[in-house]
């Protein structure tokens, strides 16, 4: 009997200790699988980050239209030319300004055709200074 | 040539707006689509009458310091009313013969675009 019931202890003894391996590999394979979950979590968060980013990139870099820049660069010429490049800079940066408000190319375009509209006006006004001697 | 007073500007309807809204904060800079927006005025009307009152000393402009490329957007132009611009701006508003009030034309509160 005592052979039998020593037979069975060791018996008890190695699956116990198979056990004790198996539930450590488990362990092992939890804490791995926690690592590899928080990494997932930090590469989503990251990816997110640099989607965000990348939006926020593309709305800062957002142009005006070619042919909106081109008839504001067309009015800034019926301007006196010592003011043109000041004015074709300003005319771009309210263009710029109305892109990135959300404006549709049709606003733009009106912008910048009304920018044309008003250069006789605004280039009288620049010359009458220069007539009276007013620094500027 | 110093200390001559040039005469004011036409107090227009589009003038008028555009003092009342640049005397509603004298002291902040504003660029012209700002301006405009918060003066109710289209814009192809604001730049003759900046230029106009900038020729008369009541206004000074400055391109702005910050650089387009750490900013994302090319730099702006600011209007500022001088110190003696907002003084005359405020006589000749309040001897300015139409009332914009009257005509239902009120300036929108500032800050209509960023």
């Amino acid at each position: 009997m005592r052979a039998v019931s020593g037979g069975s202890t060791r018996a008890f003894d190695r699956a116990y200790t198979r056990i004790l391996d198996l539930a450590s590999v488990l362990d092992r394979a939890f804490d791995l699988a926690i690592d590899r979950v928080l990494d997932l979590a930090i590469d989503f968060d990251l990816a997110r980050v640099r989607i965000v980013a990348n939006r926020r990139r593309r709305e800062a870099s957002r142009v005006a239209p070619a042919a909106g820049r081109l008839v504001v660069a067309a009015a800034a010429r019926l301007l006196p030319t010592r003011e043109r490049a000041r004015y074709a800079e300003e005319f771009r940066s309210e263009l710029w300004e109305i892109a990135h408000a959300g404006g549709r190319r049709r606003a733009q375009l009106a912008y910048a055709a009304r920018q044309v509209m008003s250069a006789w006006r605004l280039r009288a006004e620049l010359r009458v200074p220069r007539r009276r001697g007013a620094a500027r | 040539m110093a200390g001559e007073k040039r005469p004011g500007p036409r107090m227009t309807i589009p003038v008028q707006l555009v003092l009342r809204t640049l005397l509603a904060e004298p002291t902040q800079e504003m660029y012209g689509l700002q301006i405009c927006a918060a003066a109710g005025l289209p814009s192809g009307t604001i730049h003759p009458i900046l230029a106009r009152l900038q020729g008369l000393g009541w206004l000074e402009s400055r391109w702005e310091d910050a650089v387009p490329q750490e900013e994302g957007r090319p730099r702006r132009r600011y209007y500022k009313l001088t110190e003696d611009g907002a003084e005359r701006a405020r006589i000749a508003l309040a001897q300015a013969a139409t009332s914009v009030t009257a005509l239902g034309l009120r300036p929108r509160p500032a800050g209509g675009l960023a």
